[in-house]
Order: C-alpha cells, then structure tokens, then sequence
C-alpha cells in the first residue's frame, strides 16, 4: 500500500540543497530522477543522514518499511 | 504465532560493565544523533561472563531461589565452551541438582525465545524457571570499529517466570541465513549497518504487525523492543503505532544485546502486559507478549 507523504512544494529546492551537502556533491548534479548511487556521495550511511535531516527540517516522516526502498530524490517527495 | 498459557515475569536483576565509556569524540555528531548512544558500559579486565551472570542472580532473595525449577542461559558470549553457563550459575547459587538447566544461543534475539521456553518449563513442572540473559560484548569487538565497538554494553539479566493462570501469552519466531551481522568463534562482531537497516525495515516491521494481528491483543501497557540504535526504535514504534507504548533504555546504557529488553523493563519500572521484539544475528526476530509483575 502506498503511503502519501506531503512534501512541502516550497521546500524542495532546499531539499536538493541539503542532498548537496550531505552527499558533497554539486547541486547541478541532483534531480528528482537521480538514483542511489548515481553520486558517489550517496551511499548507505549518507542514505539514511539524508532520511533523518529531512525529517528534521522539513517536518515529514518517512516509514520505517520505505526507507531502504527510496531509491531516487523524487522517493522522498512521495511515497 | 504460538498462542501459550501465560507467561510472567516475576522478578528481573541487572548487572552492567562497571567501566563508563564516554562515546563522544568516538561518534561522529551524526552516529551520536541516530544511535542516541552517548555512552556504553564495559566489563573491568578479568571480569568473565559468569562473574557477570552471578552478580545478576545473586539479587535474587534466596527464598525465591528455592523455588526455581530449571534455568535457562541465553548467551553468545561465553568464554567456555562448557562447562556451560547455566550449569554453572545453577551450581554456584546451591540449585538442586535434578533440575534442567541448559544454554541456548540466539544474539539479540534470544530472550522471547528464552522466555518461550521458560514458560512451557514453568506450565509443566509448576516450578519457576531462572532465565540467564545477556552477553560481553566488548570481548568479541573490534576496538577500531566504530560502526560496531560503539553501540555495545556488557550487561547481564536474571529473570524469575512463572506461569501465570490469566490472560494467555503469545509468542513467534522468524529467522533466515545471513551474513551481514556475523561472528566467528573469536569475533570479531561485524556488522553491515545499513543492512541490518533494511532487515528491520523490510522484513521485522511486518512480521511484527502480522503478530500484533494476530495476537489481537487489546490491552498493551507497554512496548519494548531490542534497543538496537535509538533512531530506528522510535521509526519500529511508530510504524506499529505504539509511540505511546514505547519505552527505551539505550539513551542511558546503548545497546547491551539481547538483554537490552529485561533491563529497559527492570530500570523503566515496566509492568503489565508488555510487547516485547528482539531481532539481531541469523538473522532473527522475535516477539512476546507477557505478563510483567510490578516490582516493589
């Protein structure tokens, strides 16, 4: 069963900023289609770094059961 | 799920490491944040499993000890591979003789199983069961590893069960072969963090849920799961929408394996009908729902 997750719209600029940070890469470089492992920088421990920071700035909660199963950034807007 | 006569929890001491370890400037801020773990407990040198596990049964009254019937050790840490640990306790506390007393070995998971047992012991004899629970963990770490060495304290319970005439316990098992969290006979413990991760994501949640279904348990005081790290406890509560129900104990003493449960129950004053979830190494998970006596 699908899950809906709100993801703030106006947040996700930010959100592409966060995963710059975190993975340590350019922001040119991210998009919603980018996958796991598309960057060097997103491996499993900045994987789940990303889930708790975006949980903490951005007010959404992300099911225990989904998490290893997002697999692009655009996963994190909707589930 | 395996439906039992009820099992209850009489009585739980703990004996931890006497050694505090500061974990920070070991984690990084982050692995601080996620596993909540700031500090863990070591054994002192010299101090052997069955030091340890002594220290916790002789907290018994010795006239609850007269009562016991059988005793259980669940343990993966042994030193000896025999003489074996509850034979040796039994031994050193004056138990009779002509009791069962035995070892089993499932990692964090083993204290529902270990309880499991101890109730159908206790139904069967009409005696009370001593369960042994817990490991040092330090002795079979990787001081260099930080993403295992961290997490772990050394502790030890002592269960008294008995079995009850109330409500009925519940009880059920899953394991399945791998090797992301292994240990050869020596150690070290290791660990593929994020593989565990998904394991407890992907597979434990919904053999928990379907438990919880199935058991149809109306009247849960209290959930107690194997504290692993601190994050993934709060997200396993919130997934089975027991928030309210949680208690933890891993912010003040991490990850003590398998005893992580009987000592959250004994230092959190627990009590009633408790859910309780264990899962680690095989890999395995398991789940109880048991009667906690309040203890004065």
């Amino acid at each position: 069963m699908d899950v809906k997750l709100h993801f703030p719209s106006e947040k996700r600029e930010d959100f592409f900023l966060l995963a710059s940070e975190i993975f340590e890469v350019e922001r040119s470089l991210l998009n919603e289609n980018t996958r796991y492992g598309d960057v060097s920088g997103w491996d499993s421990v900045n994987h789940l770094r990303l889930v708790m920071e975006a949980e903490r700035r951005f007010g959404v909660s992300y099911p225990l059961e989904k998490i290893p199963l997002m697999r692009t950034l655009a996963d994190f807007f909707t589930i | 799920m395996i439906r039992v006569n009820e099992i209850v929890l009489e009585r739980i001491e703990i004996a931890t490491g006497e050694v505090e370890i500061d974990n920070r400037g070991v984690l990084s801020d982050k692995a601080l944040e996620a596993t909540g773990f700031t500090k863990r407990f070591i054994v002192k040198k010299g101090v052997s499993l069955f030091d340890l596990a002594l220290g916790a049964a002789s907290k018994i009254p010795k006239d609850e000890l007269v009562e016991i019937g059988g005793v259980i050790a669940a343990t993966f840490s042994n030193e000896r591979r025999f003489p074996q640990l509850s034979v040796a306790v039994a031994s050193a506390l004056g138990l009779n003789a002509n009791i069962p007393a035995f070892d089993i070995q499932m990692a964090c998971s083993a204290y529902p199983y270990a309880l499991y047992l101890a109730g159908r012991m206790a139904a069967d004899t009409g005696r009370k069961i001593l369960v042994l629970d817990g490991d040092i963990q330090s002795a079979l770490s990787d001081p260099s590893d930080v993403s295992t060495t961290p997490l772990f304290t050394d502790a030890m319970s002592a269960t008294i069960v008995s079995a009850g005439e109330g409500d009925s316990s519940f009880v059920d098992f899953y394991s399945k072969s791998s090797d992301i969290l292994s240990c050869e006979a020596s150690g070290p413990i290791k660990m593929d963090g994020f593989g565990v991760f998904s394991f407890v994501a992907c597979e434990v949640v919904p053999f928990l849920k379907r438990f919880l279904a199935e058991a149809n348990e109306t009247n849960i005081d209290a959930f107690v799961p194997h504290q692993a790290n601190m994050y993934m406890v709060r997200q396993l509560a919130n997934s089975l929408a027991l928030n309210d129900k949680l208690y933890t104990s891993g912010e003040e003493f991490a990850n003590p394996g398998s005893a992580s449960i009987p000592l959250t129950i004994a230092k959190r004053g627990v009590s009633g009908r408790v859910f309780i979830a264990g899962f680690g190494a095989g890999l395995s998970a398991s789940a109880a729902i048991v009667t906690v006596k309040k203890c004065d």
